[in-house]
């Protein structure tokens, strides 16, 4: 079954890993840098609040006044960067302990930067100045966000998500390759030692695989076999049941001979239900191949044969050399199946016919009768073996069974339905090959 | 056809043969019996001992396809194969190896006698009656009806009866469709069934000894669908 794009599991772990990285790399870079920016900037802001302290302090020893805030800020409108004056400030002489410059209160100052600063005429003064700068930080996302270094990240935290896709979804692909070889009927399919020696996860999942698919075929095929020898052992008796029946007309008046030609017949279905039997378990043992066959050389050879033992339905049928995978017995198994129980279910005179049609990636086959087609509930289960419709007394049901199976085993499906008015049309579907 | 038609039955199971022969004593056979292989190799030592042979395929340890790949081409006595029901590959094979027709066992007693007496008619070298003695020649094929015996240029050609048959009527029919209802009755003496490919294999041989014979040229022609033609010179 094919998986949507969008939920491949690729897609899935790349786009999380490809998020979050990115994501946690951008926060990470963005906070770093925040931090040390904010840093440089409680230098530049010393450095200037200092060269400022001394100018001030100049001035109030030359002229023995206070200098008035306004000049502070006067002095300071030439300064391109208006932001990193720090607004408040106060200088205070520590000889004296008066405050010579702003009145604020200091501890309501946010992170407040103090210096002792020491004029040339040799009095010191410690210089409070609140560092707190209006934080911008919108801008500066903002900023970040369409700069080149975030393209970077991008592409690096892409290549970091395909790897670790990659690396989980290949082995995982793989995997599931080996699970479709022995769905489609290689019951020797294992996975090969690059996976099965894995030490994580997938190894594991490989190993538990393995063990799992000898079990099935084990399984398989002890039940193959239990099943071919007691067909075989049923055959002996059967053989000699024919003989001695026979012995027993040789014997018998004419009159009596219709009791010798019952247990010929009885014997006859029993033979029928073994060969069923024999055949649906041979379809397992069957050469798995993947060489390409054309279509008509299978259908021509058994539309001519039902053309000669069914001589009662025309079949339509126009040769295509259309091309599929697999082993031509066992199309030819399915298809016979079908045409034997269109031919035993549908009126004498009824058409059957068979199309072959390409599309894009498939092969397909239809057949279709003009019997009275099937309800819906037949419908579902018709392929199930042993199950039998009302007034079918021929057969076992299981020709159907084995023409599914069979079409399985080519990698293809075999589906049923009966459009109201027409009989019944089956669908066979293969990969192109 | 002689009264007393000698068979040689070999099969495994020994409860079986017994049954089978009395079987077919009562028809009128008189029938020996081996139960493998290696019994059954003593008994075909001298070609002509028996008039005709059924062989048992499943046999344990060699089967029936082995006996009869070491009895031909020195044993030309008619063989019939049980084959297992469904086993196509067995029945072909058999005939490819030279079994002269092939029944499913188990199998109605009735058939096996008819299956065997049409095996018997056509084996018995035709009496020169009618067109029957005629020598036939065409394209360097010269087919004696009446000595059962084909040169290809000169060069004698080993055919089965059943092979021979065949050349013999797409001779006959030269030009002209031979349908395989037609051939299987004229043949092998009885009628096509479904899914019979006995005379499809028989006609592959002749074409394969043809071929072997002088190659680059493919006499007998397949008609999808109506038959085989051997084409005109």
């Amino acid at each position: 079954m094919a998986i949507r794009w969008y939920k491949r599991l690729f897609l899935k772990i790349f786009i999380t890993v490809w998020v979050t990285s990115f994501l946690v790399i951008a926060l990470t870079a963005f906070v770093v840098g925040h931090l040390s920016e904010k840093e440089r900037d409680r230098d530049v802001l010393s450095a200037r609040v200092l060269g400022q302290a001394e100018l001030m302090i100049d001035r109030y020893e030359r002229n023995g006044r206070l200098p008035a805030m306004k000049e502070w800020r006067r002095s300071h409108d030439d300064l391109r960067e208006k932001r990193w004056f720090p607004i408040k400030v106060q200088i205070v002489a520590l000889s004296s302990g008066k405050v010579i410059f702003g009145r604020e209160n200091i501890r309501k100052f946010r992170e407040p930067l103090t210096l002792k600063v020491t004029s040339d005429s040799g009095s010191e003064y410690q210089v409070v100045a609140e560092t707190h700068l209006p934080p911008n930080l919108g801008a500066k996302l903002f900023g970040f966000f369409l700069s080149v270094q975030v393209g970077l990240l991008m592409v690096v935290a892409g290549i970091a998500a395909l790897l670790i896709s990659l690396m989980v979804v290949r082995p995982v692909n793989r995997l599931r390759q080996y699970t479709c070889d022995l769905y489609n009927g290689d019951l020797s399919a294992r996975t090969d030692d690059s996976l099965s020696r894995r030490g994580d996860e997938i190894g594991e999942l490989s190993r538990e695989f393995n063990q799992m698919a000898e079990y099935v075929e084990q399984t398989l095929q002890s039940n193959t076999h239990l099943l071919q020898d007691v067909s075989h052992e049923l055959r002996a008796p059967l053989a000699r049941l024919q003989m001695a029946a026979g012995l027993a007309g040789q014997k018998m008046s004419d009159t009596d001979q219709q009791y010798i030609e019952r247990i010929n017949q009885e014997c006859e279905r029993i033979n029928r239900l073994i060969d069923e039997i024999l055949r649906l378990s041979r379809l397992e043992q069957m050469e798995v191949s993947d060489q390409p066959f054309v279509l008509n050389s299978v259908i021509d050879t058994l539309v001519d044969d039902f053309r000669f033992s069914a001589s009662q339905h025309p079949i339509e049928w126009h040769p295509v050399a259309y091309r599929i995978k697999g082993n031509p017995a066992l199309l030819e198994r399915a298809l016979s199946n079908i045409l034997g129980n269109a031919v035993k279910h549908t009126p004498a005179g009824t058409q059957i016919s068979i199309v072959a049609e390409l599309t894009a990636d498939k092969v397909n086959i239809r057949i279709t009768d003009q019997g009275e087609g099937l309800s819906a509930e037949q419908l579902a289960k018709m392929f199930k073996p042993f199950v039998r419709f009302t007034g079918q007394q021929n057969g076992y049901g299981l020709g159907l069974s084995i023409a599914q199976r069979a079409t399985q085993l080519l990698g293809g499906s075999l589906t049923a339905s009966s459009p109201a008015g027409a009989g019944l049309e089956l669908l066979l579907s293969f990969p192109k090959a | 056809m002689s009264d007393n038609v000698k068979l040689l039955l070999v099969d495994d199971d020994q409860e079986l043969c017994d049954l089978m022969g009395q079987y077919l004593q009562s028809e009128g056979f008189e029938v020996s019996f081996a139960h493998s292989v290696e019994q059954a190799l003593p008994l075909l030592q001298h070609d002509g001992q028996y008039d005709l042979l059924i062989f048992d395929i499943m046999m344990p340890g060699q089967t029936g396809l082995e006996l009869l790949q070491q009895v031909r081409p020195r044993v030309r006595t008619p063989v019939i194969m049980l084959t297992g029901r469904g086993d196509d590959i067995d029945r072909i094979i058999g005939l490819e190896m030279g079994a002269d027709d092939y029944l499913a066992k188990p199998c109605n007693p009735r058939e096996l006698v008819a299956r065997i007496r049409a095996v018997l008619r056509r084996s018995v070298p035709l009496s020169g009656v009618e067109d029957h003695s005629t020598i036939l020649n065409l394209h360097n094929i010269e087919l004696d009806a009446g000595k059962r015996r084909v040169t290809v240029a000169g060069n004698p050609i080993e055919l089965t009866s059943a092979e021979f048959n065949v050349l013999a009527e797409l001779m006959r029919a030269v030009g002209s469709i031979v349908s395989k209802d037609e051939l299987t009755e004229k043949v092998l003496h009885r009628k096509l069934t479904a899914y019979d490919r006995a005379i499809d294999v028989h006609v592959s041989r002749v074409r394969q000894k043809l071929a072997a014979a002088m190659p680059s040229s493919e006499l007998i022609k397949t008609v999808r669908g109506a038959g085989y033609m051997l084409v005109n010179e």
